[in-house]
């Protein structure tokens, strides 16, 4: 192996290496430094830095006389000695005659020589059990043949954060997950995919026609479901999670479930009267949750007649949707919902109406000692901030805050895709034990990732700045240390999977 | 105060300006007689020419342990790096040398103090530029080591050792390598007792292989006969002659006839964008073989370096390499200091500097 620099100097966490002149090392590069022992050290670049045997001023001479242009013969003598690039690395994880990797809790030697991280050093990454792929390894902006797994089942359960500005690759990766997970029985993920842009790659997987199931409100779409929801099957606790209620509200919309049922929205919508006004709902009370219900589900009572403006909520249909998708999920099953149409409450009601049936049911089969043999899943949900930010967790009745702080317990775990990880707050960040990191140029939201990832990444904000599209960060409570990774392209995966066989789909 | 200085200062910038005017330049000024200076003439000035010579630069430092009266425990280091033009190349010997010397006052067999100096080291290829231990006993009052009537200071004495193995290594790189030039750091002048021994064996090793001897002096005391700096005399008639915009020499400044300095003196600038002139003096049987032009056209061309123009990089470098840096000094003090410690109380003996410049 080519020595491409020596540990020089350093501390622990701060090992700093000299670069050999030929061999460039890159920011996030991952490299090994090697012992007589056996030892084997792996090492992560987080800074580079010039380095001169020339005092400031020297250099600053020197320089002049250069691009001034004056002196056309005058060169840095012995330049690869006297001029250099420092960088400045940290220690990942130790192995020691192939055992398995541990933490490392002492300092390579001192001027050890260190050589690239290479596909033969495979005993760095842990075989998983229930694997999940996530990425081929990188260092730094190069890409190994070395698949990067994490424990799915675990990892779904335990919450996954995908943190990174636009356009750096959150979509893709999630679509490389469901790719990955679409004939693993172990987890099921529902999608609430706003941008409708999920369906068109995954439906071209090989497994999909037993696995995957789309539900849309367009017209001709192959293969897919409609999206309609029963609003006798929509729970008093599914709507206050997502609309703002205040506690007179919500007394009214009690009242009703108590005494209609299932028909409780309904009820409401049709009532003129107030008819529990002396029982302390207030007319004014009703008419503004009669609005709510209007103006975010779209359903009201107009002429003796219930009408649903809505194209997802209806007054007669869609009573199995909901069990239908939750059947799906708890087999293993992936979902994908096409809210692109649904304004946002809409999105994220549908969404809750399923956590919450998904967490009751699951929450039922635990207490009936039948939880283990059900699969994880995981609810993927894009700019999580609308049902995680500080002012939304406290939110009564708030399922996807129910399920970042619980649901691990019942093995239902969030995917939370985000470009603003700063308002979400910390108890939750906590509690995303894998954080997908891409790259983001602003440094309030690396240092919200950074302050509750599960390895120390204190040192990474140059990295995680400098990452390009489809380079990320795998921090995980799951993995022995942050892996740097390459998302493929999921057009690189749908290629080399080849044409999609031809099968009826398999009636659930 | 603060203008009273000033004023003062002002002052003596005035009368500096005032000296510098006034006086010409005169002719370049010699005491001893067995140099005989020549008049300054602008024919003298000559340009430098193009060309990529071998050249073997030679240097070395010492580093004191432990001192004390009586005795100076020393780490030297001699190295060298061999250039053809601005490139390294390949050297054909290990070229940095290391060994220790313990200088110790003793009693002279006929009354009075020796120095005597004896080295120690590990490595064998240092064999090669081993000065004999018989060479390094003197006089604790010999004149080449004493300024007044003191006695010699001891620590200087000790230095003897690394100077005459620079001269051995001169030696021993000429008989090695394949180099057209070889070039020390300092005067060829020989100036303590046994040292014009080992500048006569090297420069004769280099006289028989046809290589050019040089040494090049980063600092010049010399003056001209109205007392202005030799160099800055010499620089100011290129100036006026028109050769600021080019590198130059300037030769026939003495006529040397002293046995201990077997050398032609020059000065030279090696590179247009040179702040210094420097002093370069040759080997005389050097000149027998190659013409001053070339040799000095030869530092010149390793004179290219950005950060110092006009100095041969090759002295740099073993410059650099040549130092025992204080660390290291300091943690062989501390290895010896381990193994005895009694040295510390002898050490203490000799000064207490220290203790002041640590208040």
């Amino acid at each position: 192996m080519e020595i491409i620099s020596q540990i020089i100097n350093g501390a622990h966490g701060e090992i700093i290496l000299r670069e050999k002149s030929d061999q460039p090392i890159e920011l996030g590069e991952i490299v090994v430094a090697e012992d007589d022992e056996n030892n084997k050290i792996l090492l992560q670049v987080y800074d580079l830095m010039y380095g001169s045997q020339l005092d400031d001023k020297r250099m600053e001479l020197a320089s002049g006389l250069s691009v001034e242009d004056k002196w056309k013969d005058l060169v840095f003598y012995d330049p690869e000695l006297r001029h250099y690039v420092l960088a400045k690395a940290r220690a990942l994880a130790q192995v020691k005659n192939g055992e398995s990797p541990a933490v490392p809790k002492r300092l390579p030697k001192h001027f050890s020589m260190v050589r690239r991280f290479s596909e033969a050093d495979k005993e760095f990454i842990a075989r998983q059990d229930n694997p999940l792929f996530l990425g081929n390894l990188r260092s730094g902006s190069r890409v190994l043949n070395m698949p990067v797994h994490i424990n799915g089942l675990e990892a779904l359960s335990h919450h996954m954060l995908i943190a990174a500005t636009t356009g750096r690759g959150k979509s893709n990766f999630l679509k490389v997950v469901l790719w990955d997970a679409m004939d693993k029985g172990y987890c099921g993920i529902l999608v609430l995919d706003p941008h409708d842009e999920y369906y068109e790659a995954l439906e071209k997987n090989p497994a999909s026609r037993e696995n995957l199931f789309y539900y849309t409100n367009r017209k001709g779409v192959s293969g897919a479901y409609t999206l309609r929801v029963d609003v006798k099957t929509i729970k008093p606790d599914d709507v206050t999670g997502v609309i703002d209620f205040t506690p007179a509200q919500e007394q009214a919309i009690i009242k009703y479930r108590k005494e209609f049922g299932d028909n409780w929205l309904l009820e409401i919508a049709r009532d003129r009267e107030c008819i529990f006004e002396k029982e302390g709902v207030h007319p004014g009370t009703l008419s503004v949750v009669q609005r709510k219900i209007h103006t975010k589900l779209g359903v009201r009572f107009k002429d003796g007649d219930f009408i649903c403006d809505n194209e997802v909520f209806d007054v007669s249909g869609g009573e199995k949707t909901i069990d239908d998708i939750c059947s799906f999920l708890s087999s293993g099953r992936k979902v994908i919902i096409d809210t692109s149409m649904l304004m946002d409450e809409a999105e994220l009601l549908v969404g809750s109406i399923i956590a919450n049936r998904v967490l009751e049911n699951y929450k039922a089969k635990k207490a009936g000692n039948r939880l283990k043999e059900l699969p994880v899943i995981a609810i993927a949900i894009e700019e999580a901030p609308r049902v995680l930010a500080e002012d939304k967790i406290n939110q009564a009745n708030n399922i996807y805050a129910t399920i970042a702080r619980e649901g691990r317990k019942f093995k239902i775990g969030l995917i939370a895709i985000t470009q603003l990880s700063s308002v979400i707050p910390r108890e939750i960040m906590a509690n995303m034990n894998t954080k997908v990191i891409f790259g983001n140029e602003l440094a309030v939201e690396r240092e919200a990732i950074i302050s509750s990832a599960s390895q120390d990444l204190s040192k990474d904000g140059k990295n995680i700045a400098s990452l390009n599209k489809g380079e990320a960060i795998i921090s995980s409570i799951f993995t022995n240390f942050a892996i740097p990774v390459k998302v493929p392209s999921i057009d690189e995966l749908i290629k080399s999977a080849g044409p999609r066989p031809v099968a009826q789909r398999k009636v659930v | 105060m603060r203008d009273l200085v000033d004023l003062a200062l002002s002052r003596v910038v005035g009368e500096l300006a005032r000296i510098n005017v006034e006086r010409g330049p005169g002719k370049p000024h010699f005491e001893d007689p067995r140099y005989s200076a020549k008049e300054f003439s602008a024919e003298n000035l000559k340009n430098l020419e193009k060309g990529d010579r071998t050249i073997c630069f030679v240097d070395g430092g010492s580093a004191i342990i432990v001192e004390a009266p009586n005795f100076v425990l020393a780490s030297h280091r001699v190295y060298y790096s061999k250039y053809k033009g601005a490139e390294r190349t390949r050297q054909k010997m290990p070229n940095m040398l290391e060994f220790f010397s313990l200088t110790v006052s003793m009693p002279a067999p006929k009354g009075g103090i020796n120095y005597e100096t004896k080295i120690y080291y590990d490595d064998q290829n240092a064999t090669a530029v081993i000065p004999d231990s018989a060479d390094l006993v003197f006089d604790s009052f010999d004149k080449t080591m004493t300024s007044g009537p003191a006695r010699a200071d001891i620590s200087k004495v000790s230095m003897t050792a690394r100077e005459f193995a620079e001269w051995r290594m001169i030696e021993a790189v000429s008989e090695i390598e394949d180099a057209e030039i070889i070039v020390r750091d300092g005067s060829l002048q020989t100036i303590k007792t046994n040292e014009s021994k080992y500048a006569k064996a090297a420069a004769d090793a280099c006289d028989k292989k046809g290589i050019a001897l040089c040494g090049v002096s980063k600092t010049s005391t010399l003056l001209t006969t109205t007392g202005l700096p030799l160099l800055s005399a010499i620089n100011k008639i290129a100036g006026d002659s028109g050769m600021r915009e080019g590198g130059w020499y300037y030769e026939n400044i003495v006529e040397i006839n002293h046995p201990d300095h077997n050398a032609e003196m020059f000065v030279a600038k090696l590179h247009p964008a040179a702040e210094y002139v420097f002093r370069v003096e040759i080997s005389k049987p050097s000149l027998g073989k190659r013409g001053a032009g070339e040799i000095i056209s030869g530092l010149a061309a390793n004179a290219t370096d950005l950060t110092f123009p006009g100095y041969p990089y090759g002295l740099i470098n073993s410059d650099v390499m040549g130092r025992i840096p204080n660390e290291e000094m300091k943690y062989q003090k501390a290895k010896i200091f381990a193994l005895n410690a009694s040295l510390r109380t002898d050490a203490r003996a000799r000064d207490a500097h220290g203790v002041l410049d640590s208040m």
